[in-house]
């Protein structure tokens, strides 16, 4: 009878499991049908192709190439300085925001007039158009642009922020810091508004200043967030476009071609799909290895 | 541990309804779209057709050119239009040619013309070409069109640079500017005109000497204009093994090899020239500045096609204006190429396709098409018919053509070729060395030449 009880409950339960399956399939199923068609297949064509030489308007008569179009990735000084000046887009924007965001969130975290104001004002270039902010941009930094003419109010000459050499990745990084410090904010934001209330009462009780609480309590509590704010400016950074597109096109002598645009010339303009699906992989190996190793050097000891 | 609460049958039903729901509605939003209804007119040759057009937004063909045809052919033919940004058109043709929705009518630029053809995508129209038409377009036009002995654009329209000047300004600062082609300026004369008419500090004038461009991405380096500054330095009279002849060309005759055209010592002087006219003390423009500067009387001379007639006229610039033809070094010269349109090789009313290009290319849509945009035509015959074309500026723009047109250089591999150069001689422009430039230019080029 036991027996028979127990076999009961368990089919049962087998039949409960199932159903419990089939309903979470169910609702996964819109999902995952367009994840594995607009995510996993595109990736799995892109590996295919990067295997193979061709045009985009005969993709018929393709060459199977094998590891060429990596090979000579490696061996491309074009596609070697677009990854090393998209390297250092990223550490300028990442060295940049961490320090920006955490004081700009800790300035927001108090009790200020106008508070929601503010931080709707710090968000919105976020969700601006990145065109529209390149191109307002393009304008303010213009040899004759609001910012030159600041400049030479001051009694300086103009500088060619666009067109020199030395100057025109600086201008680009600063551009996407003023795009994205909203962002990286918020997540600070969030970030200090749930730090445990008896841990900072403990460290007022036993005495800690404010700069001491700041760097000693406050900054590691929030590196869980911190490795998410690197984590996140850095695969923006890595996968960033449009300042090269819309605002100097990769001049002045490649540097600021960053690799995404040198992906997209390679792919539409040079017509080798092939060889910008190469590179497309290694962007994805490296964004994912960069992250990783950011996870890895950055791992949280604390937990609350 | 809480357990998910069991769906009921009816529950469970939805859900696997949205499931499916969503994946038909998925593969129908990636399954190729109708292209419109087929026109039910009786006694269309060839059956009714409904053609798929790809365009730059607002150029060829344009609304009234495909209203017009689909009155002449009682409803025959019809359209189903799609615009694209002109920057983006030569990306969209890569990507769509390929696919099952080709269109059948490319609205495209005709420098690329041998660029499409050898890869399939254009239909040749010799079948369909009217009687005497070769000897009646313009040499370059034909030149341009035409690919491995085929005609597979007739041109519609020709576009032409001329330097526009302030007359105001330069009247002010005493500058006679020839308005002929037999007086035409040399870029030196040119750029001292320039510098006599600048006001302020060259490199950051209050009025420039050159307007800033507004060519292609509105920074330096668009082939259609700046390639011309070494063009114009080579020389077609001299020996075919010469520099002078090879720097004319820019590219060799079989469009495969740059090396010894595109980096001789004549293109690098001229590249020298060039880069003066933006850094140093003769600059007489920048390379980024004020947007419209020539229509805002912010600048003595621009460089631009035809279309900025009708946009002087419409602004109603508050001075006078006039056009000089364009300068050389050595020898005259000026690209010749618009948005021209052409048929699939695709299509499946190749027929239909072919017919509606060459008609709105010649005959009556061709006269009608330059008499209502004053746009240069590439057949004598509509020029003389067109007493519009006979007075000045446009008189002096078609003779350019004439005389002086040249197409860009021709090859499979126009927009390699487009992209490599443009950003040499922007680097060049922003002060790189012009001889590096153009050497890396070839080294970056030979390679995919030869593809």
């Amino acid at each position: 009878m036991t027996t028979m009880t127990s076999r009961g409950v368990s089919r049962g339960s087998r039949k409960r499991s199932r159903g419990d399956a089939l309903a979470a399939a169910a609702f996964l199923a819109p999902f995952l049908i367009l994840l594995v068609i607009f995510q996993f297949g595109p990736v799995a064509i892109l590996i295919r192709d990067s295997f193979y030489s061709y045009s985009l308007a005969n993709p018929d008569i393709a060459k199977f190439v094998g590891w060429g179009n990596f090979t000579r990735l490696f061996n491309d000084p074009i596609a070697m300085q677009s990854i090393g000046v998209t390297l250092l887009f990223a550490v300028g924007m990442v060295a940049l925001v961490i320090p920006l965001a955490f004081l700009m969130a800790i300035y927001l975290n108090q009790n200020l007039p106008a508070r929601g104001f503010l931080r709707t004002a710090v968000f919105l270039p976020v969700v601006t158009s990145s065109v529209v902010v390149a191109t307002l941009w393009n304008f303010l930094l213009a040899n004759q642009g609001l910012v030159n003419a600041i400049v030479q109010s001051l009694g300086f000459q103009p500088v060619s922020f666009l067109t020199d050499a030395s100057t025109a990745l600086p201008s680009i990084i600063i551009m996407s810091v003023w795009q994205q410090l909203g962002m990286a904010t918020i997540l600070y934001l969030g970030g200090l508004q749930s730090l445990p209330g008896d841990v900072m009462e403990a460290s007022l009780l036993d005495g800690a200043g404010p700069v001491k609480r700041l760097l000693l309590v406050v900054v590691p509590l929030l590196s869980r967030t911190t490795v998410m704010v690197v984590v996140v400016t850095t695969v923006f950074a890595l996968q960033s476009f449009t300042p090269a597109y819309v605002m100097t096109q990769g001049a002045p002598e490649g540097t600021t071609n960053l690799f995404v645009y040198q992906i997209y010339k390679s792919a539409f303009t040079l017509q080798q799909p092939g060889y910008a699906s190469a590179m497309s992989i290694v962007l994805l190996l490296g964004a994912i290895t960069v992250s990783l190793v950011q996870m890895r050097l950055l791992r949280t000891r604390w937990d609350y | 541990m809480r357990d998910f609460p069991i769906l009921t049958r009816h529950r469970r039903g939805v859900a696997v309804t949205a499931a499916l729901a969503t994946a038909a509605l998925t593969l129908v939003g990636c399954s190729p779209g109708n292209s419109g209804g087929n026109s039910n007119a009786q006694g269309c040759d060839g059956g009714p057709a409904t053609l798929k057009v790809l365009r730059a937004t607002g150029q060829l063909p344009t609304d009234q050119q495909l209203s017009a045809y689909t009155t002449k052919t009682n409803g025959c033919v019809k359209f189903d239009v799609t615009d694209v940004p002109f920057g983006q058109y030569a990306d969209k043709v890569s990507v769509l040619s390929a696919s099952s929705n080709a269109p059948d009518i490319y609205g495209y630029d005709m420098p690329n013309t041998a660029n499409y053809a050898a890869q399939g995508i254009l239909l040749p129209l010799d079948d369909h070409l009217p009687a005497g038409w070769k000897d009646d377009v313009l040499p370059a036009t034909l030149t341009e069109g035409s690919y491995d002995g085929k005609v597979y654009t007739m041109g519609i329209q020709q576009d032409v640079l001329s330097l526009y000047y302030n007359k105001t300004l330069t009247d002010k600062a005493g500058i006679e500017v020839p308005t002929t082609l037999d007086k035409t300026w040399t870029w030196e004369q040119a750029r001292d005109a320039m510098l006599k008419c600048q006001q302020g500090t060259p490199g950051n004038p209050t009025v420039y000497g050159l307007a800033p461009t507004q060519l292609g991405s509105g920074t330096p380096g668009p082939i259609y204009s700046d390639l011309l500054f070494l063009r114009s330095n080579g020389d077609p009279k001299a020996p075919k093994d010469s520099s002078a002849y090879k720097t004319f060309y820019a590219i060799s005759p079989d469009g495969n090899a740059v090396d010894g055209w595109l980096n001789t010592p004549e293109a690098v002087d001229a590249a020298t020239f060039y880069q003066s006219l933006y850094k140093g003390p003769k600059a007489v423009t920048s390379v980024t500045g004020r947007p419209n500067a020539f229509l805002d009387g912010k600048a003595c001379f621009e460089m631009f096609p035809t279309a900025q007639v009708d946009a002087l006229k419409e602004a109603k610039v508050p001075f006078k204006w006039g056009n000089s033809p364009l300068p050389y070094i050595k020898t005259p010269i000026v690209h010749t190429g618009a948005i021209s349109i052409g048929a699939s090789a695709k299509s499946k009313y190749k027929d239909q396709a072919a017919k509606f290009v060459v008609a709105l290319s010649s005959g009556d849509l061709a006269k009608q098409y330059a008499k209502d945009t004053l746009r240069m035509p590439t057949l004598n015959s509509v020029y003389e018919g067109l007493p519009e074309f006979h007075q000045a500026p446009q008189s002096m723009f078609y003779k350019q053509l004439q005389e002086r047109g040249a197409p860009r250089p021709p090859t499979t591999h126009f927009s390699q070729y487009s992209q490599i150069v443009e950003e040499a001689l922007k680097n060049i422009a922003y002060g790189s060395d012009p001889k590096s430039q153009l050497d890396q230019a070839v080294s970056q080029l030979t390679p995919l030449l030869s593809q």
